[in-house]
């Protein structure tokens, strides 16, 4: 029988570890390393948020990319300086409060997350009414909605133009310290009786609605949380990329996240940290089929885009055969990490797992 | 099952370690390609990239070095592109050319600035680019120079009525729009009857064109991002029969135009950044029969921009005498007529260029023939 | 008056456009409940294909043309066999996943195979040529368009209403679990769905590609979801509904537009609202039929 005290003081070793891994790669690795590093930590914000309610709640939403929209103008608009805010709005002037307003970036990103969430609850009082089909392009169209308001919003988001110089803030700490409060709360979350209630709904409505779980009390609960981390996850990309436009928010994006989350199994946050792992770095690995190959002696010019179709059958095959992705439900515990341990070092009759 | 996948996996991991040290000759010099390759802004990067690489197949040396160019794909997304950018910093490169799109070139931008690489863009033109960066330049004229003159262009003409139709997601066609108006409202007399939006996926536009056309403008002003959208706009327009003028910016100048609208296309004007025919520097026939050959097809203004780019920043490596990123970025800053294919090239105290903007008219068989040209 | 016509007209064309690909659309979701986000790239790989077939192989149109219809359809079942059907006994959200993962593969694999740069499609003049009706200029496509899609539409009717695989077909979109022990060929049948879908499909694109010539590999993506939003207008799984949905959304657009053209940025937004008010008020569309969940 595990003592208390053993979970967290392992959670505690760990975290150490972490940090001071941060810190090493901060001080010596490559900045084209560190880059890749912080967009995995974004990846895992985004991951997570699609994961509340996609994977535990069971409710198939395509509106991501409209929330990380809200929240990556937001930040922007709210960390680029003022100078360079009225000078790049040279085709109609800035309307007028946030032409000099400015505020720290935690703050910036909170509020992004706010009116994420403020958005989801406009959105979701009629959309979550509707049966998981209908739901989705629902979604979807009120994430292209957003899309096509903020390009023909001339003077709060300059519109096509898009924004730039936006300060870059969004450190190796910051990204991962964000995650690290999202990869908490989702645990804190699913854990508690709300997480219990999201379940329910996702493994059977009906029952949970006939067992006292109100519906859509918990599905807005659930969408309008999912809403705020992906306006925090937004504002981090706004403030990584130093530029956005709202060509960065198409159905694409929603698609993107969604791969991440499939293959790391829906309903898993370990599952979601550890494909956002694997996609990023893949990703990027995978650019070099874009460019010349030898191998030996033998010598092929890149196929452009081949990345993009190497990606896109990992996906089918993943959905296809490794339906429930890397974790499936599962997650990564000091206890299933301990089992596996045991039964390795050969404990015989704890069970043969291959 | 999962056992065979996981091997699989392995292997290919392991086989494209083989690749990633292809390219470790220690002797040459690596100059980005900063394009987007895939995407919907593919056409153009490849349009880009044909120019680039033919000025390296012609010039492939400079300080006794080969040139190399290292293509990075940033996949016409912003995210993409400053990871692209990136990568490109990190592989060592001592300058980059490119990018097709303003907002691509944006997107690289800070990352350029913060690794102190200066970078070259051919065609871009929207002025954000160079406003407040240290190490971007660029070779073509800006936006509110090519509106001016082109509201300058449809007053001379006696156009008082004009019809817009912009498309609303391109950053490019927005600012364009946006320096036509404002100088137009300088002209008593002269006023725009309408302004019609679309976005890159519209390929129907006989409701804008209808609208427009009840308005009786005297000539229509397609700003679009892309080529074929104008393509579309030109044909449907005719079919509607609409017989006045039609003119548009400089990304009409590619052959989608005409593959598109065919011989609708007569009488179309656009402002470009060269003509084949003038002025006939000794680089343009060289760069003409090259193109034809290695090509089959006539080039496009974005073409022979690359070509100039490049030769652009071998010409600053040189100057330069090093491959010192910061003497680079001087020399190139400093580039003063300096002879390209296109005409030659003066960068201003904001390193965009001085030069002029051209005026061609299309016929119906495709070919294009030269209008008039102003200076700045 | 003149001006109100000549939208009208547009607005007839661009609607049997729409009404040609939600057939398909219904269609399958009828047969398997699913939206098959795949069906605007099984559009976009139509016009590739009748594009290399006329100018390639040197093929006449109407072989070009028919060729094209016959592979699309196939595709569109080979996409079934090898994406959907490994995945009929899984949870809804996991074929509409595969289903995204077709429609990206498919949009990638075009943009490798055929390069990123536009195409133009080739142009008959049977339907390209423009007559003037009254002061009202339309290509005779505008014409033919509506009048193919009323017989493919007419057709269609028939075949499901009146023939064993109609009938089974309505078996299996009515219950499917049902159907299955009444010892219909499930696999049959919903491959023969696929078929006939796509075979619209490739249509609709032929018929897309003569009225705008620019061919990509992202030219499906809008279409294939205003054409959804077009079958769910009309009530998805009725195809009469289809068509009307498609017609419906063809007229809105256009004549949105045509009166407040300032708002032509808004134009694909437009769809989605219509959509959203449909969904909210008459979830089941025009002609839907309320399907009741058993517990």
């Amino acid at each position: 029988m595990k003592k208390k005290w053993v979970s967290p003081v392992l959670t505690l070793a760990l975290s150490v570890v972490l940090v001071a891994l941060l810190f090493l790669l901060q001080g010596n690795a490559s900045d084209y390393i560190l880059r890749i590093s912080r967009l995995c930590a974004i990846n895992i914000v985004l991951a997570l948020a699609m994961n509340l309610i996609n994977g535990f709640t069971g409710i198939f939403s395509l509106g991501q990319a409209g929330f990380m929209a809200i929240g990556a103008y937001t930040t922007a608009l709210l960390t680029i300086p003022a100078a360079k805010k009225q000078m790049m709005f040279m085709i109609a002037p800035i309307v007028k409060p946030l032409d000099t307003l400015t505020l720290p970036f935690g703050v910036a990103l909170v509020l992004g997350g706010l009116m994420a969430m403020a958005l989801a609850f406009v959105i979701g009082l009629p959309c979550l009414r509707l049966r998981g089909d209908y739901l989705a392009i629902a979604t979807l169209g009120f994430s292209e909605i957003i899309r096509v308001i903020i390009t023909n919003m001339q003077n709060v988001t300059n519109g096509a133009q898009g924004l730039k110089s936006i300060p870059a803030n969004a450190t190796v700490w910051w990204c991962y310290g964000v995650a690290f409060v999202a990869i908490l709360f989702m645990a804190l979350l699913t854990t508690s009786s709300y997480g219990k209630a999201f379940k329910a709904i996702r493994e059977d409505e009906v029952a949970a609605e006939s067992m006292g779980v109100g519906l859509l009390y918990h599905k807005m609960l659930s969408f309008m949380l999912s809403a705020f981390i992906a306006g925090v996850g937004g504002g981090l990309l706004a403030a990584y990329n130093g530029t956005i436009g709202p060509d960065m928010f198409r159905v694409t994006q929603t698609y993107n996240v969604l791969m991440i989350v499939v293959m790391g199994g829906m309903g898993s946050i370990s599952g979601s940290v550890a494909a956002a792992f694997i996609v990023t770095i893949g990703q990027e690995y995978l650019r070099v089929l874009d460019g010349p190959i030898s191998i030996g002696s033998f010598h092929t010019d890149g196929v452009s885009g081949m990345r993009m179709v190497v990606f896109s059958v990992l996906l089918l095959v993943v959905i296809i055969f490794f339906r429930n992705g890397l974790f499936g439900t599962k997650e990564v515990t000091w206890r299933s990490i301990g089992k596996r341990l045991s039964a390795l070092s050969g404990h015989g009759k704890e069970g043969a797992k291959a | 099952m999962k056992r065979t996948l996981a091997v699989f996996l392995a292997l290919v991991l392991t086989l494209s370690l083989f690749t990633a040290v292809a390219s470790a000759e220690g002797d040459t010099i690596k100059i980005g390609v900063f394009e987007p390759i895939t995407g919907s802004y593919a056409g153009g990067g490849a349009m880009e990239l044909e120019g680039f690489q033919l000025a390296n197949e012609l010039y492939p040396e400079v300080l006794g070095k080969k040139i190399e160019l290292v293509v990075s794909d940033s996949k016409s997304d912003k995210v993409e592109a400053s990871m692209a950018a990136q990568s490109l910093v990190d592989k060592g490169v001592v300058a980059v050319l490119g990018s097709y799109s303003s907002g691509l070139c944006l997107a690289g931008a800070d990352v350029f600035a913060s690794a102190q690489i200066p970078a070259l863009a051919a065609t871009a033109t929207n002025p954000m680019l160079t406003m407040d960066n240290d190490w971007y330049a660029r070779i073509c004229f800006i936006d509110p120079f090519q509106g001016t003159m082109l509201a300058r262009y449809a007053v001379d003409a006696g156009y008082k009525n004009v019809a817009i139709i912009q498309e609303i997601e391109s950053e490019y066609a927005v600012g364009l729009v946006n320096y036509f108006e404002q100088e137009l409202a300088t002209h008593e007399g002269f006023t725009v009857t309408s302004k019609g939006n679309f976005v890159n996926t519209d390929q129907d536009f006989t409701t804008l064109l209808t609208d427009a056309m009840s308005k009786n403008p005297d000539v229509i002003f397609t700003s679009v991002g892309y080529a074929p959208s104008a393509a579309l706009i030109i044909k449907q327009a005719r079919e509607l029969g609409f017989t006045g003028p039609i003119f548009g910016g400089d990304t009409l100048d590619a052959p989608e135009l005409f593959q598109i609208a065919g011989d609708k296309v007569d009488g179309v004007i656009f402002t470009t950044f060269y003509d084949a025919a003038q002025p006939a520097t000794e680089l343009t026939s060289q760069f003409l029969d090259a193109y034809r050959a290695k090509y089959g097809k006539e080039p496009s203004a974005t073409n022979v921009m690359c070509f100039d780019a490049y030769l652009t920043l071998r010409a600053a490596i040189e100057t330069a005498g090093s491959t010192d990123s910061a003497a680079i970025r001087d020399a190139i800053f400093a580039t003063k007529g300096f002879v390209g294919a296109a005409g030659t090239i003066t960068l201003d105290e904001n390193h965009n260029a001085v030069r002029p903007v051209v005026f061609k008219k299309v016929k119906g068989d495709g070919t294009s023939e030269f209008v008039k040209m102003i200076e700045p | 008056m003149g001006v109100f016509l000549q939208q009208l007209a547009n607005a007839l064309c661009v609607g049997s456009l729409y009404a040609l690909l939600a057939i398909g659309y219904t269609m399958v979701y009828g047969v398997l409940r699913l939206i098959n986000f795949a069906h605007g790239e099984i559009f976009m790989m139509a016009m590739y294909i009748v594009f290399y077939g006329i100018s390639l192989f040197y093929l006449p149109w109407y072989a070009g043309f028919l060729l094209t219809i016959i592979i699309t359809a196939m595709l569109g079942v080979l996409s079934e066999r090898l994406a959907y059907r490994p995945l009929r006994d899984a949870p809804r959200i996991s074929v509409l996943i595969s289903a995204i993962g077709v429609s990206y593969f498919l949009q990638n694999l075009a943009t490798v195979v055929f390069g990123g740069r536009p195409l133009t499609f080739p142009q008959v003049a049977l339907f390209t040529d423009v007559v003037d009706i009254g002061g009202v200029k339309i290509q005779q496509l505008g014409i033919l368009v509506p009048l193919i899609a009323a017989v493919l539409l007419v057709l269609l009717m028939f075949l499901i209403k009146k023939t064993r695989t109609g009938l089974a077909m309505r078996a299996v979109a009515r219950n499917y679990d049902a159907a299955r022990l009444m010892g219909i060929d499930l696999n049959r049948t919903i491959a023969i769905t696929f078929f006939i879908g796509s075979a619209m499909a490739s249509v609709g694109a032929i018929m897309w590609g003569l009225k705008y010539p620019q061919i990509s590999p992202t030219v499906g993506s809008m279409p294939g979801i205003k054409c959804f939003i077009a079958a769910v207008l009309g009530g998805i799984g009725n195809t009469t509904g289809a068509v009307l949905g498609g017609l419906m959304l063809g007229f809105v657009e256009i004549m949105l537009v045509a009166t407040f053209p300032q708002l032509s940025g808004y134009r694909d937004a437009f769809a989605f609202v219509l959509l959203i008010v449909v969904l909210l008020v008459k979830p089941t569309g025009l002609l839907g039929e309320k399907a009741t969940e058993k517990v």
